[in-house]
């Protein structure tokens, strides 16, 4: 009761002291969900499709000449630009491109495009003995560990007649794979053209499934949404996707191979690396921060920031939030771009087996932040949690 | 001793049972719709099946989930026990197998804990003690002989004393200085809801968080006052429904606004529905006498509700930080917290520490309750200590955001948590609360 009395009592005291209430401002959270959505993802959805048009003649170059070195450097060159688009598209898997049990407007279309990390580089090699590879329509039937950018990765950058199975597996037993070590390149490069095929349907679907239906709902959150029954819903979904961060970059593209995680017996374990063909894991996970910072900023591909979480933040006088969020990502970034980006796992574990140290703990600073007060300041729930009830 | 005895022979008192029976059926309507919302909405697999990690309640370490058959067979036996206990068919039987399966299910996993779900319990708890089923239920029906038309008054008392702890303990809870200075966490929530019906103009008013705040804090504290009093009940009612109404418009509070509707009837005259019914009353068929007087049981049943949330004042520093006493204690929604915990394992013979994500063994849901519960932590570091081996030592990185504050060390980072121990005692391993201001939105010219 004396507690009550001095609460009430301080109340009175600060009601003296304070100047005259302002009106609230709620934020504009429709402004800043649609806008991330119309400004950071879709553009980048189509830039990312609109791409594999040219990446469709490099290959079929590579196709032409299997054994060129030089059609092949190309086709290899023209994955890793693909990949860079896509890996920046990664932290923004929501709405077509999500799950479809986890996220709200899910299609699974994402694994299709890229399915990591449920990758099967033997499987691969079971679709280049087989037919089905020659034919898009037969191959889009195949589960998605033997499409998408991942098989890419494998089929262009990997040489010569070995494969990635065991010496006990079936193709290796029954002479399947004996039987096209002759003509392995040959089918390695029809192989990807089939997947580019299929990467060009996969995109327009989701750019299809984007544009207008989900950008609409979006915009109409909280005002006869198809899908969202609140702005605050839709930006959500938004946030959600930015805990890729978390979970995908630093807890596994980067503590997997650091040696930080139980998957490791004896650390430091590079093998555990994303990108094990290409080699360009740390370039990715670059790319991941870049994307993240322009969903959190709705920075378009050109550069230019629009009405973001970090708008949203500002105009909720939550300044100190904003810049300490900003400068962790520009960090982050800025970190990977000069001491990660350009080399690989391998090299950097094999100078300092705590390498990769800085680059967690930089992303640990933006995920620690967005795990904390950013879901509070802006009383962001998770889909799996907002199923549920509360009191 | 007078007034003992005053105390005694009111409580003996016969009532009119009609008030309690109507309890009974609501009662066990809310019950049955609760039960079929877990089958409607997958939240048996997802809460009782899906994790592969329970949180224990201490004491109750020995609670583990039956599998997906069982479990789904332990809802399908609360929604037939519910609709028995409406229909007042075998109501004892009834009633003591819902309370037992329904806090069975509490008891799985401290992270699906819910202050209403407690509720619930304890109002089936009480409810076993009484004979509700012998007034307009199928028992009555059944074996004529047993019916009754009056209970004495201790058990509408008791009842209503378990509900009026949970409004007046839930304002005490708010005494404090976000909730009556700052108007937080509801100036965050209120902001995250502009487009809410009838919220959406509330959301744009300097005023509202506080005032609303305030309203919060009040309605609380008084509103089992004026249910008690006759000449207040009807308005007192009709607010009630309208706070609760809001309350589910602001929140995802599933069942809560639905039972405390309900749980607020017990406040009613007992003979309310003879008088909104217009039933004549034909003949009338008193409690037997070993039903009249509230046995010791009983008495230090009622004690237990008063005591139990009190122990949160036995702990230094803030609640809502520390969290030790919060559970039970009837502090419903009373802050916004967010946390993030990485655990740090040395094990013998590793050279590195390993950096251990609860995703690795919670679900989604689970690892967002427990990055804010350091009772929760500290069984996780156990768990994964013994995953890992003997001697492994198990630290952490867990920072929290409380309503709105920049992110402050919630556990004391060099203490190894696979040496510390649950209980009732102080945790000296959890950091002291963050003094700063909680968060205030902006406000607009």
């Amino acid at each position: 009761m004396k507690r009550l009395v001095c609460v009430v009592a301080l109340a009175a005291l600060s009601c003296g002291e304070d100047p005259p209430p302002d009106p609230p401002l709620t934020g504009n959270r429709l402004g800043a969900a649609t806008s991330i959505a119309e400004h950071a993802i879709l553009t980048r959805l189509v830039g990312f499709r609109d791409q594999l048009g040219d990446a469709e003649l490099v290959i079929a170059a590579w196709e032409r000449s299997p054994a060129d070195p030089a059609a092949r450097a190309e086709a290899q060159n023209t994955f890793r630009i693909l990949m860079e688009a896509w890996q920046t598209l990664e932290p923004m898997q929501l709405g077509p491109a999500a799950a479809a049990d986890l996220g709200i407007g899910g299609q699974d279309l994402r694994d299709r495009v890229y399915s990591w990390p449920i990758v099967n580089p033997c499987r691969v090699d079971q679709e280049l003995t087989e037919s089905a590879f020659e034919d898009p329509d037969a191959l889009a039937m195949e589960n998605v560990n033997v499409l998408g950018l991942d098989a890419m990765e494998y089929l262009v950058f990997t040489e010569g007649d070995t494969n990635a199975c065991a010496p006990n597996a079936p193709i290796n037993l029954d002479g399947r794979w004996a039987a096209i070590t002759a003509e392995v390149e040959a089918r390695r490069a029809r192989y990807v053209r089939s997947l580019v095929t299929l990467l060009q349907r996969d995109a327009d679907a989701i750019v299809d499934a984007w544009q207008p239906a989900f950008t609409e709902a979006v915009r109409t959150a909280g005002a006869g949404s198809a899908l969202f029954d609140s702005a605050q819903e839709a930006l959500n979904a938004i946030s959600d996707a930015l805990f890729y961060l978390d979970k995908e970059v630093k807890d596994m593209k980067v503590a997997e191979p650091a040696g930080l995680t139980m998957t490791c017996a004896t650390p430091p374990c590079p093998e555990l690396r994303e990108s094990r063909y290409a080699n360009r894991s740390l370039a990715w996970v670059h790319r991941n921060l870049i994307g993240s910072r322009a969903l959190y900023l709705a920075e378009d591909p050109a550069g230019t920031a629009h009405t973001g979480f970090d708008a949203l933040l500002r105009e909720l006088g939550q300044t100190e939030l904003a810049d300490e969020l900003l400068a962790a990502f520009d960090d982050a970034i800025a970190l990977a771009e000069r001491d990660y980006a350009e080399r690989t796992v391998e090299d950097v574990l094999a100078e300092s087996a705590t390498g990769l140290m800085p680059l967690y703990d930089a992303i640990k600073r933006i995920t620690d932040l967005l795990k904390t007060q950013f879901v509070t300041v802006l009383d962001l729930e998770l889909p799996m949690r907002a199923e549920g009830d509360n009191d | 001793m007078r007034r003992r005895d005053a105390v005694r022979a009111w409580l003996a008192e016969d009532t009119d049972a009609r008030g309690l029976a109507a309890f009974r059926v609501l009662f066990g309507l809310v019950g049955l719709i609760g039960a079929l919302r877990f089958f409607a909405y997958g939240w048996i697999d997802r809460f009782f099946v899906a994790p592969t990690t329970y949180f224990h309640f201490y004491g109750f370490e020995f609670v583990e989930p039956l599998g997906r058959a069982g479990m789904h067979a332990v809802f399908a036996g609360i929604a037939l026990a519910s609709l028995l206990i409406a229909l007042g068919l075998f109501y004892r039987v009834a009633i003591v197998a819902f309370f037992l399966l329904f806090t069975y299910v509490e008891l799985i996993d401290v992270s699906n804990y819910l202050n209403h779900y407690v509720l619930v319990s304890l109002l089936a708890l009480w409810m076993a003690f009484m004979p509700l089923g012998r007034t307009w239920g199928l028992d009555a029906r059944r074996r004529p002989e047993r019916a009754l038309t009056h209970l004495p008054r201790w058990m509408s008392a008791s009842l209503q004393l378990q509900v009026a702890c949970v409004y007046v303990f839930a304002a005490l809870a708010k005494v404090s200085g976000d909730w009556l200075l700052h108007g937080q966490p509801l100036d965050l929530w209120l902001a995250a809801r502009a487009d809410a019906p009838v919220v959406a103009w509330l959301a744009e008013q300097a005023w509202a968080p506080l005032a609303m705040s305030w309203a919060g804090f009040l309605f609380d504290l008084t509103i089992p006052a004026w249910l008690l009093w006759r000449r207040t009940r009807v308005a007192a009612y009709l607010v009630l429904l309208t706070f609760h109404a809001m309350t589910s418009m602001l929140f995802t509070i599933g069942m809560f606004p639905l039972i405390m509707s309900v749980a607020a009837t017990v406040f009613f005259a007992p003979d309310w529905p003879r008088r909104v019914l217009k039933i004549t009353a034909r003949r009338a068929y008193a409690a037997p006498r070993a039903l009249r007087l509230a046995t010791p049981a009983l008495i230090a049943l009622a004690l237990l509700q008063v005591a139990v949330p009190l122990r949160a004042h036995a702990y230094e520093g803030d609640v809502l930080w520390h969290e030790q006493g919060m559970r039970f204690s009837w502090r419903v929604l009373c802050r916004e917290k967010n946390g993030s915990v990485t655990f740090r394992a040395r094990v013998p013979g590793r050279a590195t520490e390993l950096h251990v994500p609860p995703s690795r063994y919670l679900t989604a849901h689970q690892e967002r309750e427990m990055a804010t519960r350091p009772d929760l932590i500290l069984q996780l570091a156990h768990r994964i200590a013994d995953d890992l081996g003997p001697g492994t030592e198990v630290r952490v990185d867990a920072l929290a955001s409380l309503n709105g504050r920049p992110p402050a060390r919630l556990i004391d980072p060099d203490v190894d948590l696979a040496q510390e121990h649950d209980g009732l005692a102080p945790f000296r391993w959890v950091l002291p609360a963050p003094t700063t201001r909680p968060a205030r939105l902006a406000r607009t010219p």
